[in-house]
């Protein structure tokens, strides 16, 4: 149900700010107005995303991850103020700079060695033949096939050079002297020559290659013995993520927002009303001045407050994801979380994958400790599981294989969607009616509570009738449960006229043109068919039961023809169809359970009374990026 | 082999065959989207990944119709039921319903999975109503689907 939620001040004094929200972070009683934490700026700073950074990199040091380690700390670690504690994050992002820019030095030293790896055939320095004032030394690189061509030409103009081959290409370096300049540049022509610069070296290249080489490995040394220190900080993982949060916390009990007058500070928030009692209480124990002053018949919009027990709070996601209630109207989690579940429970219909769902997400709900959004997500799955379970005793089938053939001597009193296809058609559709039929109480309701009397009957008590005694009437006529009674279905006619007048009537109430009224009349009755097809969309629910039955099915068959054979090489690839095949069918259903079920809930039942579009009431708590859970004494 | 037996093994093949083809299609058209979002946002792969499976429904749907064909048929162990030439065409008729819808279906479900995958990449908590609007066009599958089991029912 909707709680309502008052709009309130809370007047502080500047000081106390910081330990009363630490409090009410504690008690998530109050919510401030305009303060979103979502992709908040606070989160961007520097010291927590340079924390951020060390987490990372510390995961990636980690050898062994265990998949299911968990952070569970108490209010007192959370809160407690430790000198020095980021000193830690300081000391390992030194240690990764330095690793950089050890790093950056190896690159270098690598590219120099790579640049005068043409050149190793040299004897003399770059810098010495730089250096002579005499002689010109130019350099450059020929085809390899020319090498003997300019061998003997260079021979003939009695020049000095050197030369090596490298990656194919002859790399020449030729004592140009003034007097065979145009001979020699003939020659090169020939053999077309391209100059090139030589890279700077004080030293004779392969000498300088093998002292680079030595620095590049008592860098990496360096740099692994560093890597090894940060590799030694691993252990910290959980004290820094706690870190991370705690600072985060922090930082968000500082950004509170605030108004300051002279003497007080002034907080926008909202509290639940139920709940004004309890925080006057807490603000009592930690402040020694206050004030909160509830500002009635506010035009401001107010958040949405949801109360609800224990069964129904996890399927509040799934309204959430389509959109939040608005704070007028009614909360429809109860009813529909009811009809999700059951709707989960038949598409699945299986008790052995019922079974594994709950388990499955008990033991991630235990060990894992998801937060929030995902924990109320697998506690949708496993309240369904039970519903699968169920559906899987009704329909007699576990991991696709029936009881009956398990244990032949049961009675045949299961109702499979394999054998009874059109029984189970038929369920599916008389629940999808029924479905609708709580949608339109919700719709009657709400247009009930708007005064709008004449719109419950045109828009919502109209269609309940036609509805419900259609089907009695359907069912009258086909004698499926009971005989053909004559009365039955007089009065089911009866009924069904009556909604139809409400419709031709009504529609068009508050019209005063007579035209427009018998449109709007004929209008409504055009809603005919899309409850049609609304009624028609629940086939989906035996569509799906009998895919994942007939898949499952399929598997055990494949497995069974496979067993026999190979000399008992077989029983190896049944187990192994088996495991997959199943695995496989179990997460396709899954899929399909979860999202058709939220479809079925979104356009069929929310579509007929549903406005939304309000935003939830969010109190002020920690947020939590990495400590799992906080123990509360 | 018997003429109905025949066709009703190609009911089987088209069931498969054409519904299988949607969701290839489906699928990779909406993996060319979920490659693009996870080369930026790499943590968004659960939810992209749900996405892209969708579309592979209709392919499923069409294995379970030809499954059922060929076991009726006695191509998957059993004892095969012997069949007239209308009940073959029926069976055909079976595997059609689905094998159409589900092709066609299959293969635009990718596209509009697809935009759904590019709209959670730019606002993950969209990820749900991305979902929602992907099923939307899933629904004529499942009735393809449920037209042809009560077709196979009804032979």
């Amino acid at each position: 149900m909707i709680v309502p939620v008052k709009r309130v001040n809370l007047v502080l004094l500047p000081e106390e700010k910081t330990k009363v929200f630490l409090e009410l972070q504690k008690h998530k009683l109050f919510m401030l107005k305009s303060f979103n934490l979502e992709n908040h700026s606070l989160f961007n700073t520097e010291h927590l995303v340079k924390t951020q950074k060390v987490i990372k990199l510390l995961e990636s040091h980690q050898k062994r991850k265990n998949p299911f380690a968990t952070i569970s700390v108490d209010f007192k670690t959370l809160d407690e103020v430790i000198e020095d504690e980021g000193k830690v994050v300081d000391e390992i992002i030194e240690l990764e700079n330095r690793i950089g820019d050890l790093s950056e030095q190896v690159r270098r030293l690598t590219e120099t060695n790579t640049s005068f790896a043409a050149f190793t055939f040299l004897s003399v320095s770059q810098q010495k033949l730089d250096e002579s004032e005499i002689v010109g030394f130019n350099s450059y690189v020929v085809d390899e096939e020319k090498k003997e061509y300019l061998q003997n030409a260079l021979d003939k103009l009695g020049v000095d050079y050197e030369f090596g081959v490298f990656e194919k290409k002859l790399h020449v370096v030729i004592a140009t002297i003034n007097e065979i300049k145009t001979d020699l540049a003939i020659v090169l022509h020939a053999v077309e020559a391209k100059e090139i610069a030589l890279p700077l070296s004080t030293d004779p290249y392969q000498i300088a290659i093998d002292n680079n080489a030595k620095k590049i490995v008592a860098l990496e040394a360096e740099i692994e013995r560093l890597g090894a220190l940060i590799t030694e900080h691993v252990g910290l993982l959980p004290q820094i993520k706690t870190y991370y949060d705690k600072e985060a916390n922090r930082l968000i009990r500082d950004n509170v927002p605030h108004k300051t007058s002279q003497h007080f500070i002034v907080c926008e928030g909202y509290v639940r009303q139920d709940q004004t009692v309890a925080l006057e209480e807490v603000l009592q124990k930690v402040a020694t001045t206050y004030e909160l002053e509830i500002i009635e018949n506010t035009d401001e919009a107010l958040p949405t407050a949801l109360k609800n027990n224990k069964f129904v709070r996890p399927f509040e996601t799934i309204t959430e994801s389509f959109s939040t209630p608005s704070n007028t109207e009614l909360d429809p989690n109860a009813a529909m979380s009811i009809w999700y579940w059951l709707f989960f429970g038949m598409m699945i219909a299986d008790f052995g994958y019922g079974l594994i769902l709950f388990v499955g997400t008990l033991l991630m709900l235990k060990i894992k400790k998801p937060r929030v959004g995902f924990k109320k997500l697998l506690q949708v799955f496993m309240y369904s599981s039970v519903s699968t379970m169920i559906f899987g005793i009704i329909t007699g089938s576990v991991f696709g294989i029936g009881f009956r053939e398990i244990i032949p001597s049961l009675p045949a009193i299961f109702i499979s969607p394999v054998d009874d296809p059109m029984l189970v058609l038929i369920a599916s559709l008389v629940l999808g009616v029924f479905h609708i039929i709580t949608a339109l109480v919700f719709k009657a309701l709400m247009l009930i509570r708007e005064k709008d009397y004449l719109g419950a009957l045109a828009e919502a008590f109209s269609w309940i009738l036609i509805l419900f005694f259609g089907l009695i009437f359907i069912t009258d006529m086909l004698s499926v449960i009971w005989t053909k009674n004559q009365v039955v279905s007089t009065i089911s006619l009866g009924f069904i006229l009556l909604g139809l007048v409400f419709i031709l009537v009504f529609s068009g109430r508050g019209k005063k043109n007579p035209f427009a009224w018998a449109m709007s009349g004929l209008g409504g009755l055009y809603g005919a068919t899309s409850y049609l097809s609304d009624v028609l969309s629940y086939s989906r629910l035996l569509a799906l039961a009998l895919s994942g039955a007939v898949i499952a099915f399929t598997m055990n068959l494949l497995a069974g023809m496979v067993a026999g054979s190979l000399f008992g090489l077989g029983y190896v690839f049944a187990i192994l169809i088996i495991l997959v095949g199943h695995l496989f069918n179990f997460a396709m259903s899954l899929l399909s359970a979860y999202v058709h079920g939220g479809r079925l809930q979104y356009l069929e039942f929310y579509g007929k009374f549903y406005q939304g579009g309000g935003f939830a009431f969010r109190p002020l708590g920690y947020e939590l990026n990495y400590i799992n859970e906080i123990k509360e004494k | 082999m018997e003429m109905g037996v025949a066709l009703a093994a190609i009911g089987a093949a088209l069931a498969v065959g054409l519904a299988g083809a949607g969701s290839s299609m489906g699928v990779s058209t909406a993996g060319k989207s979920a490659t693009g979002v996870i080369s930026e946002k790499p943590e968004l792969f659960g939810r992209v990944f749900v996405l892209q499976a969708l579309p592979a429904t209709q392919g499923i749907y069409g294995f379970l119709i030809a499954i059922l064909i060929m076991l009726k048929i006695g191509l998957l162990g059993g004892t095969p039921e012997v069949l007239t030439v209308a009940q073959g065409w029926a069976y055909m008729a079976s595997g059609l319903a689905i094998g159409i819808s589900g092709l066609v279906s299959g293969a635009y479900q990718g596209q509009i999975a697809g935009s759904a995958i590019l709209m959670t990449g730019k606002n993950p908590s969209l990820s749900t109503r991305g979902m929602t609007m992907t099923v939307m066009v899933e629904t004529y599958a499942i009735l393809g689907l449920l037209v042809s089991i009560l077709i196979y029912f009804g032979i």
